[in-house]
């Protein structure tokens, strides 16, 4: 294949990336921005959403369109009814207090997928191709699926950014954000907006896990390396900024899909997790986001 | 004989604070001199707080320089400051809640600037001097709140300070203690000079040898007590008549 | 000496005597397992220096480890040195590698600071891995028959002996606990504490915390380098497992068992988990479930450990 049709194709891959990416660190960078809590379990809730799309596939025999319909739905939602249960009986707990809640995302890291491991074993697991159809240019032909992908994921984020400016319950999340206790003055029960933020945090890195699964695979301990890119995205974005993490998402699935074509991909990850070390200490608001506190 | 020369403790020439627009303290001249109690008034806002921050390096300068015996401060960082004799105590009480009264102290007298007695000796000396001694093994964060305003200044204290500011430190204390309180710094006075922004113009008058008088982050008026209460310009500003 | 210093004392050495005399009543298993309990400790000890003493929560303290790890293995794997040297080597790189991480991490706090310390700690695994060549990744190195022997203070010693190792762990873990116990009781000690409760407070009485920052960090990531230096040497095996995260969440688990902030705590800690999960992986493979929900209790009910539980109702004097 020529150069120009070869990196036609990088690009396409790393924009099925970059969507994916987006939706995941999205969830990430609310629940930072609304609660200023680092969640250290979410690349487990994201393990978790592909996960549950295998098994609910599973229920479903005949056209896998059917099976991935349901899981869509279903994944995301069963996961944030488990992460509003975690909110409620632990991090409310500990009062959201920094060091504490890190702590305790992390023990809920290892249990999500150690009780993922014991109930769905060590195994890699396909999930079927919901359609197959494929989209011929010149060059190569293109699998319709992942440009599904991308579509789903623009109109997901665009799902997000309607809510959060053009609804109640995206100015009360916002007002919360703002000025926590201004908020509960004026009869906002954070305390709920707390819940449903986190719970929709999750909920989008499962749905994000549900449309990559017939890509990838999903396994148990899938959900580390989503994590940390998505450190990387909402870091670089700047903490706690929407649009920042979105075009940092962009950027970074792009050059990931890009560069790991060209170079090693150790290396690559070597350099670019140095790099993002490297803003979050001199540049702490981000390249993309206006500055807010730690 | 000795004749008691007034000597110059800190200046401060041009000293201004910006925070983006916002002119905090605009271009402040200010003489201090050893041994007195200089109070510096006015009403909210006027850059009161910002200033003394400035002095003791809590907060960077915009502009301008702070001498401190006859040596130039103003580019080092707080924590050399203090050691060179600058104590500052927080309009919020800011001690370490979770420690005792005693260890509290202690870590104040770590970096005294005199330590020709040894640290216990200073610590004890501390508690004592500020009246609270019997609370020394108490949990600092479990005292009531007027005795947690002394500790603070016990902590200010035992850094045998040569310029103790104290940032409203008779805020919320009632009659009495304030009266205490007034003992305190008096006595604190014999070996350090103090500098104290202060609203309650009973304890103004009563200890400040000299007032400064603050208003938009500039000085409005300076002198002495009698001088400020008839200055006209001061009570338009501030005494609100 | 206040009666207080005299219990401490005696408790700690008495903890070390009996370690001591443990291991002519240990069966072979145990004493194995003890013997890694005590340079897991030590590791764990290093760890709360930063996080019990002076409230920095590191999240990549693997990479000391590790430096201490691959600088002893290295040097004995492929330079063939000694191992008194080796060990030395390992200690220096943790020196090196926690003043460098310190200058740059410690201009950051709190949440900040967790993140970039865990990026770093994931950018020395990501380096072992891609040098590949010479340190075979995940599949390590195993050390080789020269650095079994060596001669201390005139005697030939073999680390094929289990003896040997388990007493020279123990040398190891008596120096550590010594030298934490002297700096955490004396002026040091002190101002770390003032850092941990109000960092703002403790600048204005004249500390440079900073640099008492960058101080405590070497100290702790050279305790740590020395674990893993140790580790490498007795157990004659490196490899890139030991850098990853689940290194850095180790010490953590560790110290909040133990107690933070205690000398005892994190040995206490460490002798703990390593039998749970090591009871657990008889069961299941899943035995991190166990750290997990560990992880998640001590966070919700016992926030300070056990030993900090027990000083606080019964021992106010335990360091």
């Amino acid at each position: 294949m020529d150069f120009g049709p070869f990196l036609f194709l990088a690009t396409l891959e790393g924009l099925v990336q970059a969507a994916v990416l987006c939706l995941i660190a999205l969830g990430l960078s609310l629940v930072f921005g609304v609660m200023r809590v680092v969640n250290v379990a979410h690349g487990e809730f994201y393990m978790l959403g592909a996960v549950l799309a295998w098994w609910i596939t599973g229920w479903f025999a005949g056209n896998p369109a059917i099976g991935f319909v349901a899981a869509i739905i279903i994944g995301p939602l069963l996961v944030g009814v488990i992460a509003y249960f975690v909110e409620r009986l632990i991090l409310r707990k500990v009062e959201y207090d920094p060091e504490a809640t890190i702590v305790a995302t992390i023990g809920i890291l290892y249990i999500v997928q150690q009780l993922v491991l014991i109930t769905f074993g060590p195994d890699a697991r396909p999930v079927d191709t919901p359609f197959y159809f494929l989209i011929e240019f010149p060059w190569f032909g293109y699998s319709g699926y992942k440009l599904l992908v991308i579509c789903a994921a623009i109109m997901l984020l665009l799902a997000v950014w309607y809510v959060i400016t053009r609804t109640r319950l995206g100015l009360v999340m916002r007002a919360t954000q703002y000025d926590r206790e201004t908020a509960q003055n004026f009869g906002i029960a954070v305390n709920q907006v707390y819940a449903i933020v986190f719970a929709t945090g999750a909920g989008l890195a499962a749905v994000a896990a549900v449309l990559i699964v017939p890509i990838q695979q999903a396994h148990y301990l899938m959900g580390r390396d989503p994590l940390l890119l998505s450190f990387i995205v909402v870091i670089i974005g700047g903490l706690g900024s929407i649009r920042g993490t979105l075009v940092a998402a962009l950027i970074i699935g792009l050059s990931d899909g890009i560069i790991s074509v060209f170079f090693s991909p150790t290396l690559a990850k070597m350099v670019s997790t140095l790099l993002v070390a490297m803003v979050l200490v001199f540049k702490p608001e981000g390249l993309f986001g206006s500055r807010s506190q730690l | 004989m000795v004749w008691v020369v007034a000597m110059t403790l800190l200046s401060a020439r041009r000293l201004s604070k910006y925070f983006g627009g916002l002119r905090a303290v605009d271009e402040v001249n200010f003489e201090l001199e050893t041994g007195e109690i200089r109070a510096i008034i006015g009403p909210n806002g006027a850059g009161k707080t910002t200033f003394v921050s400035l002095l003791c390096g809590r907060l960077e300068a915009t502009d301008g320089s702070i001498i401190f015996e006859n040596q130039d401060i103003t580019g080092l960082p707080a924590f050399k400051r203090a050691r060179q004799g600058i104590a500052y105590t927080f309009q919020i009480t800011s001690i370490y809640s979770k420690l005792s009264v005693r260890e509290n102290v202690a870590i104040a007298a770590q970096n005294a600037t005199d330590k020709s007695r040894d640290a216990a000796y200073r610590v004890q000396d501390a508690l004592t001097r500020s009246g609270i001694p019997e609370l020394a093994d108490e949990i600092a964060g479990s005292l009531a709140y007027g005795h947690q305003r002394v500790l603070e200044v016990a902590m200010g204290l035992a850094m045998s300070p040569k310029l103790l500011i104290l940032d409203e430190p008779t805020q919320g204390l009632s009659d009495m203690e304030i009266e205490q309180f007034c003992e305190l710094v008096s006595d604190i006075n014999n070996t350090a000079t103090v500098l104290l922004i202060e609203h309650n113009m009973h304890v103004v008058m009563k200890l400040a040898q000299r007032i400064t008088v603050m208003d938009r982050g500039r000085v409005l008026a300076e002198g002495l007590p009698e001088e400020i209460r008839r200055n006209d310009a001061v009570q338009a500003a501030y005494l609100g008549s | 000496m206040s009666s207080e210093q005299a219990k401490s004392i005696f408790l700690h050495a008495g903890v070390l005597a009996g370690l001591f005399l443990l291991q002519f009543f240990l069966p072979e298993y145990h004493h194995l397992s003890v013997t890694r309990i005590m340079l897991l400790a030590v590791f764990a000890m290093g760890f709360n220096l930063l996080f019990g003493y002076t409230g920095l929560l590191s999240l990549g303290h693997a990479m000391f480890f590790a430096a201490g790890m691959y600088g002893a293995g290295l040097s004995a794997y492929h330079l063939g040195w000694s191992v008194p040297l080796s060990f030395m080597v390992g200690i220096a790189c943790g020196v090196v590698l926690s003043l460098a991480i310190g200058l740059i991490a410690l201009r950051t706090t709190g949440v900040a600071f967790m993140i970039v310390t865990l990026m770093f700690s994931q950018v020395a695994y990501l380096t072992i891995v891609y040098f590949t060549t010479y340190t075979r990744g995940d599949e390590g190195l195993v050390m080789p028959e020269s650095a079994r022997q060596f001669v201390l203070f005139g005697q030939q010693l073999s680390l094929t002996h289990p003896g040997t190792r388990y007493n020279l762990a123990l040398m190891l873990l008596a120096i550590v606990m010594a030298s934490v116990w002297l700096l955490v009781r004396g002026d040091f000690g002190r101002s770390l504490i003032a850092i941990r409760e109000n960092e703002a407070r403790t600048k204005m009485l004249g500390y440079n915390t900073f640099l008492i920052k960058l101080k405590v960090l070497v100290v702790s990531g050279t305790i740590s380098a020395s674990s893993g230096a140790g580790y490498a040497l007795m157990f004659a095996y490196i490899g890139s497992s030991f850098a990853t995260i689940q290194y850095s969440i180790d010490p953590l688990l560790y110290t909040l068992l133990g107690g933070a902030g205690t000398v005892l705590g994190p040995f206490l800690g460490t002798a703990l988990m390593f039998y749970l999960i090591d009871i657990t992986s008889e069961y299941t493979s899943a035995y991190l479930l166990v750290a997990g929900i560990v992880l998640v209790i001590l966070v919700l009910f016992f926030p300070r450990g056990l030993l900090g539980a027990v000083r606080n109702r019964w021992f106010g004097w335990l360091p």
